[in-house]
């Protein structure tokens, strides 16, 4: 997405700037389908004050794009989101969510649920970068119905002093999941709490964590892969610290609850090897292009 | 001319004097190494291993992992010992490491542009093309760190190029193509050159001005015939050069 203009679903504070029409399914307000749509609010629950209905009909032809800014001081944002593809489709999404320049604080809080159908895949790019005095809660559940797949890819560009990011991710038969966490912190308290569910048989998941802490960060990333029928699933939490001042927990957790299950993790908390460094070091890279370049790698998808 | 322009003109290009060295651990590793190059030579180390052979080159390059505990070293007649790895770099002193880490997420083609000096940096590389897709150095082979490790170099525009056993995991085919892309590209346009090896191949190929043999240490012996130092070392061991008859020049 090269600017908010190009998204389907744009929103800044409480105004919705723009809402394309899109000719492969709905897109429309939460409240509007929870209004239209009854069905909608078994995942919806209460009617939504905001937040935007995804619902992808037929094979679109390029990337579902949508875009949540903060424009003004102290703005709090409730979203309610729902995304369902239908059976058999392959679709693309990017989602933006950030201060608008100038602007440092807000609160963003964004729950939403996503219903992947049977034998539909889903690439699902979602980037944050939030100003240094907002507090930032997405928390999503991520429902993956027979053969279907999940690759979704959280990164955070620039963190706010709060950042809470829980994902829940249930797997049927033969359901394929790769979730990717990837956090640059930089004066940050940071939570993430992912949580894989390999409900059916064939089913196999993902968890990859990539968390950088900096300047007085403090991290805390709960992982949990639960497998309760034959199925496969990996954990893989890696983390940098660069900084006197900063804090990282990693708390991998593997459930097998099926002796066909096969559940594996790693999980390491380092610093930036001096080895690297002096390396770029001998090519013409002072320390601090080089922690940068170093870092730049270890969050690459 | 007059001797003090010849003087100047023959001025050394690296000065290495009376230098001591210490590793993290504590280990002295550098006994008192004394060491001149001129532009456009090129000058081979020989020396068992541990011996301080790598441990120079680390030193002459800034890496900070060694301490230096005396001695000076000159480069373009300016002492370098408190300059940064990467202000060396800049003034022209360029290492090609002898096993350089990998550098994941990091490909070697935005590397090369990330690193290069060179101001309008468009030739074709003849080397190495197939590397640059890939992360540097992760997953290569003992021989594609180093064409990788070449490849880097020449976009560094060193003076000084100090080869720490740029031989060392390479086959012969690809060593004589390294050399021909080091004889091209470096020795023809005067840049200096420190070969470190164990062995003889890379010197048969660069034919050294001059060889000298690094022990314990100290270099004991230099000579302009780098066969007769790798036919006494063949004959006697390193650990005879300290007491070789045929050596001192």
């Amino acid at each position: 997405m090269k600017s908010a203009k190009d998204a389907h679903f744009w929103q800044v504070d409480h105004k919705i700037k723009k809402m394309a029409a899109v000719r492969h399914g709905v897109l429309m307000r939460s409240r509007d389908a929870w209004e239209k749509h009854s069905w909608t609010r078994e995942y919806l629950g209460e009617k939504p004050k905001e937040g935007y209905f995804v619902w992808v009909r037929e094979q679109p032809d390029g990337p579902l794009l949508t875009c949540v800014n903060i424009a003004t001081k102290n703005t709090r944002q409730k979203f309610r989101n729902l995304l369902v593809v239908e059976e058999g489709l392959k679709i693309e999404l990017e989602g933006f969510c950030g201060n608008t320049e100038g602007c440092i604080k807000g609160y963003h809080r964004a729950s939403g649920k996503i219903i992947i159908k049977k034998n539909s895949s889903v690439k699902y790019k979602h980037v944050h970068a939030w100003e240094e005095e907002s507090v930032v809660e997405p928390n999503y559940e991520f429902l993956l119905q027979e053969n279907s797949s999940l690759d979704y890819v959280y990164k955070t560009s620039r963190t706010p002093k709060s950042l809470t990011v829980r994902n829940k991710i249930t797997c049927l038969k033969g359901a394929k999941v790769k979730l990717q966490i990837l956090a640059d912190c930089k004066n940050t308290r940071f939570t993430t709490e992912d949580e894989i569910v390999l409900q059916g048989e064939g089913s196999s998941g993902i968890s990859r964590l990539r968390l950088i802490a900096r300047k007085d960060s403090d991290i805390k990333a709960c992982s949990k892969i639960v497998a309760k029928s034959p199925s496969s699933g990996h954990l893989d939490c890696q983390s940098l610290v660069t900084d006197k001042n900063s804090r990282v927990t990693l708390v991998p957790e593997v459930v097998c609850e099926d002796k066909d299950a096969q559940i594996t993790h790693e999980a390491s908390i380092g610093k930036v090897s001096e080895e690297q460094l002096n390396y770029l070091r001998t090519r013409g890279l002072n320390e601090q292009q080089a922690i940068n370049l170093i870092t730049a790698g270890f969050l690459k998808v | 001319m007059q001797n003090w322009l010849k003087k100047m003109t023959k001025s050394n290009l690296l000065k290495v004097t009376n230098l001591h060295a210490t590793s993290h651990d504590g280990k002295k590793v550098l006994k008192g190494v004394d060491l001149e190059i001129n532009k456009g030579e090129v000058i081979a180390l020989l020396g068992p291993n541990g011996c301080g052979k790598s441990t120079l080159a680390h030193v002459i390059s800034g890496n900070s992992k060694y301490k230096v505990d005396n001695g000076k070293i000159t480069f373009k007649r300016k002492v370098v010992n408190s300059f940064t790895p990467e202000k060396r770099v800049k003034i022209g002193i360029a290492l090609t490491h002898q096993h350089p880490p990998a550098l994941k997420g990091v490909p070697l083609s935005v590397f090369l542009k990330i690193i290069s000096k060179k101001d309008n940096d468009k030739e074709e590389m003849n080397i190495g093309s197939e590397l640059l897709h890939r992360e540097v150095n992760l997953d290569y082979s003992g021989g594609e760190k180093k064409i990788s490790e070449l490849m880097q170099i020449l976009k560094l525009d060193p003076k000084l190029l100090i080869l720490d056993e740029l031989d060392s995991g390479l086959d012969i085919k690809n060593l004589k193509k390294l050399v021909g892309t080091i004889k091209k590209e470096l020795v023809s346009k005067k840049v200096a050159i420190l070969i470190i090896t164990h062995s003889g191949r890379i010197l048969d190929l660069l034919k050294p001005d001059m060889t000298c043999v690094m022990i314990d240490g100290e270099i004991y012996c230099k000579s302009k015939d780098y066969k007769k130092v790798l036919k006494t070392i063949d004959k006697y061991g390193y650990e005879k050069c300290k007491r070789c008859p045929f050596l001192a020049s």
